[in-house]
């Protein structure tokens, strides 16, 4: 494919493959908060830019237009379809992960030269349940979590690892260790504006995190109970 | 498909900073509209700083023999609760080595008698 490419197409394929921006597609609500803060914290660990449809609050804009451009702009995905599961009455599936993780599949084989590095993870609760509502993309590797955070820091984190450009930041078990002093230091940070963490936006999170990991040194304290933080 | 700006390449993204093991960090692409980097930076080093100071026991409530000045001018070497003193010296320097004879495993401390840059007179230091 590569060889039918004009220098202009080879140019932008070259300048996307080494982008690092991470499309994360997970649930945002409270219930599934903890996870989706675990994946920002290991993504931006790692050396990459976190992105989701929760970074702008522009109302003018259309959501799904919204999420077709993040998907378009990011090279990299994380995909979490374990809430993928029927509730309320009449019992109907969520869908709205699936239809992302579809338009990333799309972007990725239908879209420009420079949609063509597309990589993703996608991780489900276990293994092989997304055969179940989703057998189309059997062949994908999927990597489950059961809603274990460090078992989804560990596989995060080694995949961001072995992506071309990717870094090493250290293993799972040192990641979840600066994560947990985060989370123990969130609501002192968040504190400073008399907010407390779940009111935090995205933008305010994304930024505490860039702030933190920037300062983080070889002594940074060890994980602590978040009471004596607070206190 | 919408069509997305021109690819960024790693040296193209603004960095914040870089982690003690090399690792980039890449400013957010949005800006939080509640708080400044300036802001958070500062709550950082305020919270790591409570929280290490959290996790030290202060000197003050070490179980170590304490040596102090009387109002006579002379030291003496006290335990921490005790209503007489253990041993009473003329210098400060005959006390603490009277205090390491009296415990031998716990480095006394001492009060301060000098004001020092950044320390004031009559706090706790170690010996």
């Amino acid at each position: 494919m590569a060889q039918n490419l004009t220098k202009a197409q080879r140019s932008i394929l070259k300048r996307a493959a080494t982008a690092l921006d991470v499309f994360i597609n997970c649930p945002f609500d409270a219930e599934y908060k903890a996870i989706f803060n675990a994946i920002v914290y290991t993504v931006v660990r790692s050396g990459y830019r976190a992105r989701c449809a929760l970074e702008t609050d522009d109302a003018a804009e259309n959501r799904f237009g919204k999420i077709i451009k993040i998907i378009s702009e990011c090279r990299y995905g994380v995909h979490d379809i374990s809430r993928t599961e029927v509730s309320g009455n009449p019992p109907l599936p969520r869908f709205n992960m699936p239809l992302e993780l579809g338009l990333w599949f799309g972007a990725h084989h239908l879209g420009r030269d420079d949609q063509a590095g597309k990589k993703c993870i996608v991780f489900d609760r276990e293994q092989y349940r997304y055969l179940r509502f989703i057998s189309d993309i059997s062949g994908q590797d999927i990597h489950s979590h059961d809603g274990d955070i460090p078992k989804l820091i560990s596989e995060l984190s080694a995949w961001l690892r072995h992506l071309p450009g990717g870094v090493h930041a250290g293993g799972g078990q040192a990641i979840l260790g600066e994560y947990e002093t985060f989370r123990s230091l969130l609501p002192v940070l968040s504190g400073q504006k008399n907010m407390a963490p779940d009111e935090l936006l995205f933008a305010d999170f994304n930024l505490m995190i860039t702030e933190y990991v920037a300062s983080l040194t070889e002594e940074t304290p060890a994980p602590v109970d978040p009471v004596v933080a607070v206190a | 498909m919408a069509k997305s700006p021109p690819a960024k390449t790693p040296s193209s993204y603004r960095t914040v900073g870089r982690t003690y093991d090399g690792v980039k960090v890449l400013a957010p692409k949005t800006k939080s509209k509640t708080f400044t980097a300036a802001e958070v930076r500062r709550a950082i080093a305020k919270a790591i700083e409570e929280v290490s100071r959290a996790d030290k026991p202060l000197l003050r409530e070490s179980d170590s023999p304490r040596i102090q000045k009387r109002k006579d001018g002379r030291f003496e070497v006290k335990k921490p609760g005790a209503k007489r003193a253990s041993a009473v010296t003329d210098t400060q320097t005959e006390a603490i080595a009277r205090a390491k004879e009296i415990e031998p495993n716990k480095a006394p401390i001492a009060k301060r008698v000098r004001k020092g840059p950044g320390v004031k007179r009559g706090t706790w230091r170690k010996t």
